[in-house]
């Protein structure tokens, strides 16, 4: 079983990233419960960050196969088949649309959207380039597809896959590590936050809806208990620069601890954004029993309230009723730890050994 | 008007920063060089060079007596703030029309349009294979390159085609690949013995009639060697007359071919030239049971050319400016796989190959070669500054 795990490389690893870490841990524990049936994993990645000390991959405990192309030259030699899996591996699973030529071995890939066709404005158009021509190699390469909702096999087909040929299979949400919430509020203390405030997490790029966010939330400020401040935290991205408005705060990039640290602080949580593949922030505050305010998302499975997010005046008001009312932050509470503990990694890892078992029974030796 | 004046407008005249070119030049310096040379042997072109003050012995023969602005600081960083500041309004007083910044940089503001060379990409594709001061000076000057000249020039296709990955392109992109000098780098030995005569100078083993495999370059992180001395120990054993020829500079990455060396415990055959002086280079391609140039990257690769300039048996990487050059030429491997590398030297070596597809191969190269003239890489060059006098600045 060989894993592409060129993602982990990057300084940001984001959402594709905390899918692999979340994977790997999900089966690190079967193997644990029954170690004979868990499968030989073996990472594949770009070289080692250059300078001394370990191999940050290596430390994940399986087998590591680091190539000596760095990260950009290595994902060209993927694409153009140049460089492909080695040989006596059973199954690749490639974690994106980057793909690599698998040999005698199947391919499954796992599609977190194809959001870039259906807003192309929110995308730079050199991204979007690549992530066409990369789907377009995936639908040549692969043998399976692991999409993580409904919505994204949808698009999927009429990208030209057949239905047959995905598994939908959801993100987990059990990744975090314990909160530190007390580093959580020293960050918060410098930013000159200290009381009670709400959160926002991903990031700052178009499609995730800040600009109504930061307005509903501008409009209903006033009605809170006290002015509580809205903390977004998360990298730039690209495009226009964020506006904030009164008592938006911008918090940056945070540690993983940290994050789960206010994550675990929040009163609410506001994830808002136009369209999403999966939305993992919603489950990851529902991880720590925090109430959340989204859009209708396919991560959410109805444990958040759930808000339009073209009309500011729903996220205004779906803020306001999280933020005050305890009956329905109770009930929201209560919903989301049933949902955040239903996504358990060791059950979605289990899923995903279902579907490589499949793969290989049905390309029984070379293809 | 007397034709001599008229033939005197009808030139187009350029100005060509040489002011980077080192003591001995070698890769982008040679290209400098070469260039020059060139361009100052065509009819059309009326040359200016901006050289450094002290280098004006080295290119006063190629330019009449004007046209040689030797005004360029000695110190990279203090020619980087001259060419901001100073060369952009020389340039426009020396009547040029178009001004080629051939080695990624570019006045900031120049009366006349135009043209960089970026060699390659690697200050964004691999940051780690350079200085960190390097990459941030060049990934601005190839940006800005990309956004503000007329024309950016690259020596391949797979460069060019990587620019707008990196850069929002607004220049017009030309293609205009390196030369071989193929007076030098031929099949022939310029004399009888000539070639054993230089070889036995640098290592005595080097004519003892044994298999070479030889590589030529520095031996820098990018080139990969230590994957060719782990090929090569993978198969010493089954060809215990072979010898691997490391003929190169140190350059910073050495310490990893130490180790390689090292860890093969093949030390007596693997010959270490060290710095191979130019004169010995086509000596010791022509020597060659095979060329084994495994580079993962490169802008051009022009050690690979001069080998099938030679007619030697080339082993390169795929999908890099390598294959590009010499396609069907040469043999080609996944670049930093030892598997893939070993099998082939390991066919090259048995004379287990095809006969008919190696001298196919051989013959290819020669065409190749023989396509790749200094003189066709200039003409490229003025096609694009013509083309930059027609976009403007």
């Amino acid at each position: 079983m060989l894993l592409l795990a060129e993602q982990l490389r990057r300084s940001a690893a984001g959402g594709i990233g905390t899918y692999v870490l979340g994977l790997l841990q999900g089966l690190d524990a079967l193997a644990a419960e029954d170690p004979d049936g868990a499968p030989e994993l073996v990472l594949t990645a770009s070289r080692p960050p250059s300078g001394s000390g370990a191999d940050p991959l290596a430390a994940l405990g399986h087998q590591l196969h680091a190539s000596v192309l760095p990260g950009p030259v290595l994902t060209r030699m993927w694409d153009l088949g140049v460089v492909r899996a080695p040989s006596g591996i059973d199954v690749v699973h490639a974690v994106s649309v980057a793909t690599l030529e698998p040999g005698a071995a199947p391919l499954v890939v796992t599609v977190h959207d194809l959001l870039w066709r259906r807003i192309p404005e929110a995308y730079p158009p050199r991204g979007r380039r690549w992530h066409e021509a990369a789907l377009r190699r995936a639908l040549r390469r692969a043998d399976r597809f692991i999409v993580p909702a409904d919505v994204v096999a949808s698009d999927l087909v009429e990208a030209g896959a057949s239905r047959d040929d995905i598994t939908v299979i959801p993100m987990g949400s059990d990744h975090m590590p314990p909160p530190d919430v007390p580093a959580a509020r020293a960050h918060l203390a410098r930013l000159g936050v200290h009381g009670p405030f709400l959160l926002c997490v991903g990031t700052l790029e178009p499609r995730k809806n800040l600009p109504r966010l930061i307005e509903a939330y501008g409009r209903i400020r006033d009605q809170l208990p006290e002015p509580w401040p809205l903390v977004m935290v998360g990298p730039s991205g690209w495009g226009e620069q964020v506006t904030t408005g009164e008592g938006v705060v911008l918090a940056g990039s945070v540690s993983a601890t940290e994050l789960a640290g206010l994550y675990a602080s929040a009163r609410l949580v506001a994830y808002v954004p136009l369209i999403e593949g999966f939305g993992l922030p919603p489950v990851e505050a529902m991880s720590v029993g925090t109430p959340v305010v989204a859009s209708p998302l396919p991560s959410t499975g109805g444990a958040a309230l759930e808000v339009d997010p073209h009309d500011t005046a729903s996220i205004a008001a779906g803020i306001l009723h999280v933020a005050t009312d305890e009956p329905t932050r109770r009930d929201l509470v209560a919903k989301g730890s049933a949902r955040s503990d239903a996504l358990s990694w060791k059950s979605i890892a289990r899923r995903h050994l279902d579907v490589w078992d499949q793969v290989c029974r049905r390309d029984p030796g070379a293809r | 008007m007397s034709p001599d004046s008229t033939a005197a407008t009808d030139r187009l005249r350029v100005a060509l920063d040489v002011s980077a070119v080192p003591e001995r030049p070698v890769g982008a310096g040679h290209y400098i060089l070469q260039l020059a040379t060139r361009l100052s042997a065509r009819p059309d072109i009326g040359l200016v060079l901006c050289s450094r003050r002290a280098d004006r012995d080295r290119w006063a023969p190629l330019v009449a007596p004007g046209d040689l602005l030797a005004a360029a600081p000695g110190p990279r960083p203090l020619r980087l703030v001259w060419e901001q500041v100073r060369l952009g309004s020389l340039v426009g007083s020396s009547g040029a029309a178009v001004h080629h910044g051939p080695h990624y940089t570019m006045p900031r503001r120049s009366p006349v349009p135009s043209v960089v060379t970026v060699h390659d990409l690697s200050f964004f594709d691999a940051p780690e294979w350079h200085e960190r001061s390097k990459v941030a000076l060049f990934t601005r000057a190839i940006r800005r390159a990309a956004r503000d000249a007329a024309v950016v020039v690259c020596p391949s296709r797979v460069t060019a085609d990587g620019l707008d990955r990196w850069c929002r392109v607004e220049a017009e992109v030309v293609v205009a690949p390196h030369g071989v000098d193929t007076a030098r780098f031929r099949p022939e030995e310029p004399a009888p013995g000539a070639d054993a005569a230089l070889l036995s100078g640098i290592d005595t083993r080097l004519t003892s009639g044994r298999p070479l495999l030889v590589f030529v370059g520095t031996l820098e992180p990018r080139k990969d060697v230590p994957t060719l001395v782990r090929a090569f120990a993978a198969i010493a054993g089954r060809h215990p007359e072979a010898l691997l020829v490391l003929a190169g500079g140190r350059g910073w990455g050495a310490d990893a071919v130490d180790a390689a060396v090292a860890a093969s415990d093949l030390g007596d055959r693997i010959v270490r030239t060290g710095y191979v002086v130019d004169t010995a280079i086509p000596a010791l391609l022509r020597a060659a049971t095979a060329v084994v140039y495994p580079s993962l990257y490169e802008g051009f690769g022009l050690p690979a050319l001069e080998a099938l300039a030679c007619g030697a048996p080339l082993v390169t990487t795929r999908g890099t400016a390598m294959e590009e050059v010499a396609g069907a030429g040469a043999l080609l491997v996944p670049p930093g796989e030892v598997g893939p590398l070993a099998e082939v030297l390991d066919d090259i070596l048995g004379g287990g190959g095809d006969d008919r597809a190696a001298s196919e191969r051989r013959s290819i190269g020669f065409e190749v070669a023989a396509a790749h003239t200094w003189e066709a890489s200039a003409e490229h060059h003025v096609a694009a500054y013509r083309s930059a006098v027609e976009r403007g600045g």
